[in-house]
């Protein structure tokens, strides 16, 4: 009786042995990998930049580099800062170009030509332009483009030549077709002190350029 | 059952909105250009003065001056004043501003209750301009100038070397210019002019030379 049940027991123990063994041999496990490497945007302000004085010649009305009769009173500087080394391109830039006017006076102007580029991987869009004054003294007038004082006198007359908005940057220029697909675009921003701008203020303005992917 | 059916619609949608806006935020950024723009000012300022006549004119009548606090305007106030009454004003003015300046002759006004204004004329000489670090002293058409010397009676000035320079001339910042005024008072003076007082206001013209 011993020896029956023994052997009930062994084969009901080899009979799950080779159960499980088939199941196993008959299952198995894959494993998809998957990486999502996402684009970036990326636009920041790059050399060249170069700022020059502009005097409106008095009989013609022509503009000239320089101030009227060579004199040397305004004094411009721009530069770049916050520096910027894209991480996925390597590529370099600067998100700030800071433009700094000192001994200014009416009918001086200043003409800053600065450089953008796509510094990231997407094709981007630039949306918006949107120039202020960060101490909140003088009001953008969009029909004047200038910033006007509590009155509505323009005290600096401000232009960006050509007009950024709807401009595209692409990540890389194709070399057949370098026109069509420009990775930068040079630009020119102009300021002009009018007949209203008070002696011996300082005034500020800050223009934003929002971009998104195109 | 149907208010939480509701509450998890909502739910759903509030969650799809902030990470829909969430992702739009990281797929647009901003770049700045910031200015900033001191303007220059313009002061022409009075910072030496002198007044002289002759002894004959002291006798009988005082001359009494002062500058303005902002060194812009000369006030006299002359008593006794009759014909042949004359007075030489020296001026040293600096452009003390951050603009060049337009160099003109002063503007000259009178408080004049007695109405003999026009009988005075006057003759305006102005001389330089003299670097910022030229000494009073060392001006030739100031220091140890007198009447009926260097300044002549008759409005005539007689300075050995220096003669005055054409208006208008640019000053720069910081360069002096040294101005001489005459003012007389003519012959003829009516009667009741005779012995009256009278102001004169002596103002510098700023003028942009740009």
């Amino acid at each position: 009786m011993k020896e029956k049940a023994l052997i009930l027991f062994t084969c009901v123990i080899i009979a799950m042995s080779i159960s499980g063994f088939v199941y196993a041999q008959w299952n198995d496990i894959i494993v998809v990998d998957c990486t999502m490497e996402f684009g970036d945007l990326n636009m920041g302000f790059v050399e060249p930049l170069i700022c020059t004085e502009y005097y409106t010649d008095p009989v013609t009305g022509q503009l000239f580099p320089g101030e009227y009769l060579n004199k040397d009173v305004g004094k411009p500087e721009c530069n770049y800062t916050d520096h910027v080394t894209d991480i996925d391109t390597g590529k370099q830039g600067y998100k700030t170009l800071t433009i700094t006017i000192t001994n200014a006076y009416p009918s001086y102007k200043v003409h800053c030509n600065f450089t953008l580029e796509n510094l990231g991987t997407l094709k981007l869009h630039i949306n918006e332009t949107e120039i202020s004054d960060p101490d909140g003294v003088l009001t953008w007038d969009p029909n004047l483009k200038a910033l006007v004082d509590a009155g509505g006198k323009p005290i600096l007359n401000i232009t960006i030549t050509p007009d950024l908005v709807c401009k595209y940057l692409w990540a890389n220029d194709d070399p057949l077709t370098p026109d069509v697909e420009p990775v930068k675009l040079q630009a020119e921003i102009a300021v002009h002190i009018t007949q209203n701008a008070q002696e011996c203020q300082t005034y500020f303005f800050q223009v934003k350029i929002t971009y998104e992917v195109a | 059952m149907k208010t939480a059916k509701i509450y998890a619609l909502f739910m759903v949608l509030a969650i799809t909105l902030s990470i829909v806006g969430f992702a739009y935020a990281h797929w647009a950024d901003t770049i700045q250009i910031e200015g900033s723009v001191k303007i220059a000012h313009l002061l022409i300022s009075i910072k030496s003065e002198k007044v002289l006549t002759s002894k004959e004119v002291e006798k009988y009548s005082e001359i009494e001056y002062q500058v303005s606090p902002d060194e812009h305007t000369l006030q006299l106030h002359c008593t006794n004043v009759k014909e042949c009454w004359f007075v030489w004003i020296g001026l040293v003015t600096q452009n003390q501003g951050t603009l060049p300046a337009n160099v003109k002759p002063p503007v000259y006004s009178y408080e004049d209750p007695n109405g003999f204004i026009e009988y005075f004329e006057n003759k305006t000489y102005i001389y330089g301009p003299y670097p910022e670090e030229t000494g009073y002293g060392k001006l030739e058409v100031w220091g140890n100038v007198m009447v009926d010397n260097q300044l002549k009676l008759d409005g005539t000035v007689n300075f050995p070397t220096e003669v005055p320079t054409p208006t208008p001339f640019v000053a720069y910042p910081g360069e002096k210019v040294v101005i001489w005024i005459w003012i007389h008072c003519k012959g003829n003076l009516p009667d009741s002019a005779i012995g009256k007082d009278i102001k004169l206001y002596i103002e510098i013209v700023d003028d942009l030379a740009i």
